[in-house]
């Protein structure tokens, strides 16, 4: 177990482009770090930078305390497993999770106690002598898996490990590694673009876009408080709501205008709201704090229906508000019979609405 | 439908039977005694071996594949292993220099053998190497090591990176993932470059006719070719000389008949 | 001195291609250099002693009838044989793509000369093309006509030496168009189907542009070869008769060993080479242009 630490860790290629702009993380010991981002966001390299497959270009990673940016991989205690499982073909199980013990030179009773241990563990033993192409996929990946639990290291390494497994794999074997995580208790960074994962996996989530760091939090605080649009937007499914609505004040209060529809603001958020007045603010509701109203109160905005998902517990609707696309998630009993192209009125729950400044994107409603 | 099947049946074997043509001629010419003029197309009365016996006796044919099976033998597993060595860091470690390094490989690939005619025969005998296995089995692998080196880096170029760097967090030095880890993993290409190697340097003429100029030692090329040379009057022994020459190569052909062709497109280029 | 680890940590793997670039360097780049330098001087190939001549071997060369004429043979090998070999190497492939029970023989007959070396398969050919009891002329006389000697008239040696390094390689060709032609979707041909349009059009319009990358890689192998051209005209002709037949290959062969004018074979060397080289450029151009998806 060992905690790592990243400060000012830089990526640049050669060709000029720069890819991790000043990565600043603590990981504690024993802890499940989830970095999660869209595809170019560096999550990859950042983690092929700890593993030290690639080298950082500026700044100093540490592992458990000490700094391994000149550290050659395998002296750095960790153990990787990889999205596509990487393992030997032309080795057996056994071999393939034998073969870095074997190269540290480990007595062959150790080696095989740990082989079999781990084999046990996965459910694999019975795998043991065949290669890795009369497996199916999730049997490779478990053998990856052991690969690295044998080596019992300080930090394990997963760089999209579940992205080659069809959707039921996908959710047995996150489960297996929460298992894991539980019984060892070593350190993990886990590397995914899947925000379920992400959310589920994670003791505590880093979001990367574009090389750089737009929150790290824990799987709930990232839900119920995202630092700003991009990490409301990326997390959550359907994805948030985002609407302009034009600050305005009425009565002494600071009120929202959309259309012909006025916006109620919560008191926690007056003051804040009022240093915007006369400006244009991003209003942030997720699909479940949409309703349907019958009336038409100032703060019932007009929707067409476009398409209704009936998910048998929930239907998700999507309807046109004045050319914005929203999307609202609605329990069964409140929604019933609206037809496509029927125009509802839907309310907010402004009480769990979030609100970014349009130039910064930082939420100002936490 | 049957009947287009029948006519491109025919249309098939008559275009084969064009190709076989020179094999057949030469053939009849082979198994017919000296005195025998009838016309090359009709095939000999009895079958008659002394021409065969001929060749192996006075052409020393039999002599000359054994000298050119120890020269392919000892150039392909050179070819195969220095190809394979050269191919793994070319095809794993990018970077400008390595670029230029492959270029000026597969320029080497394009080179006329005849153009380096004469500097080259002056070389081999300033190092005392024309008439000797190492001399010729130098220039040979040279020749056919840029082949293999592209064949080798394009199969390398196909391998999971991840796997060699699976390897480094395992223990291993760059040295141990390509003997571990690749090595292993290159059996089937190695196939092919060893078939494809092997013929173009049994088959080969240009290099041999000026390194190996002693009758000591000669490769089948060239014990056919002196013996066409000199035996304008016993066509028959020159016949069966080349057809003894031919065998191996066409048995090995048809036993391995899907390697040689899947062979000839992979070096075609990717 | 931890970068100095770093660096050999990474670096020192290179030395895996030490050996090929050993080799490379005795056996092509220093014989070529030095052959640079005897292309400038009168050497005769084994003599101690040689003058230095400047350019005058090069000034001689494209003075030379014999060379002008190996390097036009050189061209017309390359380029016939090229042609040749397109044309039959796609119409066998075409073929041979069906299915059918001779399918199989026949692309291993034609196959089969590519095998073996092409001078044993000129002295094969010499059965063929002798003027007493010769095949052709046996085959030719039997349709009354009068027996030619065939290799005695260089501009028919020529084409001779064409079609038989045709018949030799077309295998080579047909095999890279057969992988081509399997290697077009299957969908394609559906669709036009449904489009309606005829096996003509389906070959113009769907066979010969997916084809492109396949026939740009025959083209380059057999130009290549072709432009090479050595063992063939060696076993039939030797260059004769007079120096009709030569190819560029054959012309500084025939300098080097019957004249005896080393340094004037190795500036035609260089000369061929630089002319292969150019050539390969232009084909290396197309080879990365040829890249395309379906």
């Amino acid at each position: 177990m060992a905690s790592v630490r990243l400060r000012a860790v830089e990526k640049q290629y050669p060709n000029g482009f720069k890819a991790v702009h000043g990565i600043d993380l603590d990981i504690k010991e024993g802890e499940f770090m989830v970095l999660v981002g869209p595809s170019g966001c560096a999550k990859s390299t950042t983690l092929r930078m700890i593993a030290g497959l690639e080298d950082a270009t500026g700044g100093t990673i540490e592992i458990g305390d000490k700094v391994v940016n000149d550290m050659p991989a395998k002296d750095r205690g960790i153990a990787m497993v990889f999205q596509n499982y990487a393992l030997y073909p032309h080795m057996t199980v056994y071999e393939n999770m034998a073969f870095g013990l074997r190269m540290r030179k480990f007595p062959k009773e150790e080696v095989d106690a740990r082989v079999r241990d781990a084999a046990e563990k996965l459910e694999i033993t019975e795998l043991l002598n065949r290669k890795p192409k009369e497996m199916s996929g999730g049997q490779r990946q478990r053998v990856a898996l052991g690969r690295a639990m044998v080596r019992q290291p300080e930090v394990f390494l997963f760089d999209e490990p579940l992205s080659n497994l069809d959707a039921k794999l996908r959710v047995s074997m996150r489960v297996r590694i929460s298992q894991l995580h539980k019984q060892m208790g070593s350190t993990m960074i886990y590397v995914t673009h899947d925000q379920t994962e992400a959310m589920t996996m994670g003791d505590r989530i880093t979001v990367l876009k574009d090389g750089e760091i737009m929150q790290v939090d824990t799987p709930l605080n990232l839900y119920n408080r995202p630092a700003n649009k991009f990490v409301a937007g990326f997390i959550g499914s359907p994805m948030m709501n985002f609407l302009d609505v034009t600050v305005d004040s009425r009565d002494g209060l600071a009120i929202l205008r959309t259309g012909e529809s006025i916006l109620p603001v919560p008191e926690r958020l007056q003051e804040t709201v009022k240093k915007y007045a006369g400006q244009t603010l991003v209003l942030g509701v997720r699909p479940e704090h949409i309703k349907l109203t019958s009336g038409d109160g100032e703060d019932a905005l007009p929707g067409e229906i476009l398409v209704k998902e009936e998910m048998g517990n929930e239907v998700i609707v999507y309807f046109d508000y004045t050319g914005n696309r929203l999307t609202a998630r609605l329990s069964l009993d409140t929604e019933e019979g609206h037809k496509l192209n029927d125009t509802e009125y839907f309310t907010f729950d402004m009480s769990r609405c979030h609100l970014f400044d349009t130039q910064s994107e930082v939420n100002i409603a936490l | 439908m049957k009947k287009s099947n029948l006519i491109r049946n025919i249309v098939a074997v008559v275009i084969a039977a064009v190709h076989f043509i020179p094999f057949y001629i030469a053939i009849t010419v082979a198994l017919k005694p000296r005195t025998d003029f009838s016309s090359r197309w009709s095939l000999p009365s009895e079958v008659n071996l002394e021409n065969f016996a001929y060749a192996i006796n006075r052409a020393k044919i039999l002599d000359a594949m054994r000298d050119s099976a120890i020269i392919t033998v000892v150039s392909v597993l050179l070819v195969a292993l220095l190809g394979a060595m050269a191919a793994y860091p070319l095809a794993r470690m990018k970077n400008r220099f390595n670029a230029v390094i492959l270029k000026i490989v597969l320029g080497v690939m394009m080179i006329p053998p005849l153009s380096m005619l004469v500097p080259l025969v002056t070389l081999m005998s300033d190092i005392n190497g024309i008439s000797t296995y190492w001399g010729i089995i130098c220039v040979l692998v040279t020749f056919q090591l840029p082949l293999s080196i592209f064949m080798y880096s394009n199969f390398i170029e196909a391998i999971p990176r991840e796997l060699d760097e699976a390897a480094e967090i395992d223990g291993c030095s760059k040295f141990m993932i390509f003997y571990r880890i690749i090595l292993p993993l290159l059996k089937p290409v190695t196939a092919t470059v060893i078939i494809l190697t092997g013929v173009f340097i049994w088959n080969d003429y240009q290099f041999s006719l000026y390194i190996l100029q002693s009758p000591r030692l000669r490769v089948v090329t060239l014990a056919v070719s002196s013996f066409f040379g000199q035996s304008s009057s016993n066509l028959g022994a020159a016949a069966a000389c080349a057809l003894i020459a031919v065998v191996p190569v066409i048995v090995v052909y048809i036993a391995l008949q899907r390697y040689f062709v899947r062979g000839m497109i992979d070096s075609a280029g990717k | 001195m931890k970068n100095f680890d770093k660096f050999t940590r990474r670096h020192m793997v290179n030395l895996l291609y030490l050996p090929a670039l050993v080799m490379f360097g005795i056996f092509v780049f220093y014989p070529f250099l030095k052959g640079v330098r005897l292309s400038f001087t009168d050497w005769n190939g084994f003599s101690q002693n040689f003058n230095y001549v400047g350019l005058r071997n090069y000034t001689e060369l494209f003075q030379d009838a014999n060379v002008r004429k190996a390097f036009l043979n050189t061209l017309i090998y390359g380029f016939g044989s090229t042609l040749l070999q397109q044309c039959f190497g796609l119409g066998y492939a075409v073929l041979l793509n069906q299915s059918f029970a001779m399918r199989k023989f026949a692309r291993t007959v034609i196959y089969m000369p590519v095998m073996i070396a092409g001078v044993i398969m000129g002295y094969m050919t010499y059965f063929l093309l002798q003027y007493n009891n010769g095949a052709l002329n046996d085959l030719i006389g039997f349709f009354g006509m009068a027996p030619i000697d065939w290799l005695a008239d260089g501009n028919r040696a020529v084409l001779i030496i064409i079609a038989i390094n045709s018949l030799q390689f077309v295998g080579i060709s047909m095999v890279i168009y057969l992988a081509g032609l399997q290697n077009i979707p299957k969908s394609f041909y559906e669709a036009s189907d449904i489009d309606g349009a005829g096996k003509i059009n389906q070959f113009i319009h769907i066979t010969l542009p997916l084809l492109k990358p396949a026939i740009i890689t025959s083209l380059t192998i057999n130009l290549i070869g072709g432009l090479k051209l050595f063992d063939q005209i060696k076993a039939l002709t030797n260059g004769g008769p007079g120096y009709e037949s030569h190819s560029m290959s054959t012309l500084i062969d025939a300098t080097y060993f019957r004249s005896q004018q080393a340094g004037y074979s190795a500036a035609m060397g260089i000369v061929l080479f630089l002319f292969i080289l150019v050539i390969s450029l232009v084909m290396l151009r197309s080879f990365d242009k040829r890249r395309f998806e379906y």
